[in-house]
């Protein structure tokens, strides 16, 4: 066999953004295989991606083309490329990226994800929190004192 | 002058819930009940996760002296590895065991973490003193079944176990032969496995059957040895000796095949043992564990000192408070339990 010709698959993003990547690349999303499979391979090669903007899509394809990939790297060497690739995320692509690994079925990117946001979480009090995720405190000062005093032990 | 990160730039509450709760699954329940005062819908969010789910460990050290003159004081000190803080809880009497989340008082089982407590009847009575040897709690059914194994030793170990399904007490198994003591109990497939102090060795306790047995060739020739067991194997933790005075500390794992043999695991690295031994020599050193973290201690330096089983890290932990200057001293580990969040 001369040169096993790669199959390719073009995604499409929200914002209308063609994107051609290897279908082993593409396949790394669970939703994206589903529908090559329904599909047939050959014919159907353009899939939309919607809800997905091409900032974000371009960045996630990053993690699945390095994930496809994974068997020729050591475990630990993917471990400190992922821990790489979350860490340089920032706060609004961080939230993209979970969305995206959510809707395009990715469960080792929004697993990334998750561990990235619980370890922002992790060592700040309640009031930094609805600071970064821009949430409203909807408590009465007496029912957020009420909660605290449940566990006191807790708010030393 | 940034103002980017100001305007919604993670909107949590857009975010599916299954995310959400993959996110949240991720923090330690002691972070969790933290969170509970952000929003309505994060106390909602944090009340419907799943039990079933897996948290991370988040062990909580509760450091005793056993010397009774100097813990007549209503509360206890507790290191919290996960965050590396020291905490104050509130205690009504020195407790002797734990599991889960409680601690074994006296007369009852105790949670630290939200103040409740279980009365049990006294164990039946026996010639010589009893004392708590084990506190197992077991999930699996509808509501948590415990079981307290205690023991006394006179000419024979003699056993008796309090049920909760029953509210009762069992006398079970006798073993013959005298010990000075038995301690350090685990509990591993459930099987109990416990060590005799003077003559040193490790015996087995069937729940089921109330038998006892011998297991396993000759223990390592360690002191102030403790028994561990984590993720399915079983450790046993000792000093080794040297004209009176330990020289190291060691981590040993049991591996069962050919009867049963010990097999050096780890050394403390000698310059972290120097800084724990300190200017003193070390005769003894104290030692507990919870969820495989391990905490030493030096009454003669105030030292504490943790190792994690997981990935056999050392680290001091954060300055305590106050001294502790614990003398002879115990350690329990316990661990809030998800029912804490509902």
């Amino acid at each position: 066999m001369v040169g096993v010709k790669k199959k390719m698959v073009t995604l499409v993003s929200s914002d209308g953004v063609e994107f051609v990547v290897e279908k082993r690349v593409a396949e790394q999303s669970l939703f994206i295989k589903n529908a090559l499979n329904e599909g047939g391979v050959e014919e159907k090669v353009m899939i939309p991606i919607p809800k997905v903007t091409s900032d974000t899509l371009s960045s996630v394809l990053e993690y699945c083309e390095k994930h496809a990939s994974a068997t020729e790297f050591q475990e630990n060497e993917i471990e400190e490329w992922d821990k790489e690739y979350i860490e340089k995320a920032d706060l609004d692509l961080l939230y993209y990226l979970l969305q995206a690994s959510y809707s395009m079925s990715i469960m080792g990117l929004m697993e990334l994800g998750a561990k990235k946001v619980a370890s922002l979480i992790r060592g700040k009090s309640p009031q930094e929190i609805r600071e970064l995720f821009n949430i409203k405190n909807d408590f009465t000062p007496e029912q957020e004192e009420e909660i605290r005093r449940e566990m006191q032990w807790n708010y030393e | 002058m940034e103002e980017s990160s100001s305007s919604s730039s993670f909107p949590w509450e857009l975010l599916p819930r299954s995310i959400q709760e993959e996110i949240l699954s991720k923090l330690p329940i002691s972070v969790l009940v933290r969170l509970r005062s952000i929003s309505r819908s994060f106390l909602a969010s944090i009340r419907s996760l799943p039990p079933s789910l897996s948290f991370p460990r988040d062990p909580f050290f509760f450091l005793f002296s056993s010397d009774e003159l100097l813990t007549s004081s209503s509360s206890v000190l507790a290191y919290q590895p996960s965050l590396d803080r020291w905490i104050t809880f509130p205690l009504p009497s020195n407790p002797s065991a734990a599991s889960g989340s409680l601690l074994l008082l006296s007369d009852s089982l105790f949670n630290p973490f939200t103040g409740a407590v279980i009365s049990i009847p006294p164990p039946l009575p026996m010639q010589s003193p009893i004392y708590p040897l084990y506190l197992l709690i077991d999930y699996g059914g509808n509501r948590p079944d415990l079981r307290i194994i205690v023991v006394n030793n006179s000419d024979r170990v003699r056993s008796q176990v309090y049920d909760s399904a029953s509210d009762s007490w069992t006398c079970r198994g006798d073993l013959p032969g005298h010990f000075h003591m038995l301690g350090s109990a685990v509990l591993l497939d459930g099987l109990l496995y416990v060590l005799s102090y003077g003559p040193d060795h490790l015996l087995r306790f069937d729940l089921f059957s109330g038998d006892w047995e011998t297991v396993g060739g000759v223990l390592p020739s360690v002191v102030c040895s403790h028994l561990v067991a984590f993720d399915g194997r079983l450790f046993l933790v000792g000093g080794v000796e040297l004209f009176g005075m330990i020289v190291s500390i060691q981590v040993w794992g049991f591996v069962s095949k050919d009867g049963g043999n010990w097999e050096l695991a780890c050394s403390m690295p000698a310059e972290i043992f120097r800084v724990f031994n300190g200017s003193e020599l070390m005769e003894f050193f104290d030692v507990c564990d919870g969820k495989g973290i391990l905490c030493f201690y030096n009454h003669l330096e105030d030292r504490l000192l943790m190792l994690d089983l997981v990935d056999w890290r050392w680290w001091w932990p954060s300055r305590c408070p106050v001294p502790q200057n614990l003398g002879f001293w115990l350690g329990l580990a316990v661990e809030p339990n998800a029912d804490i969040l509902r």
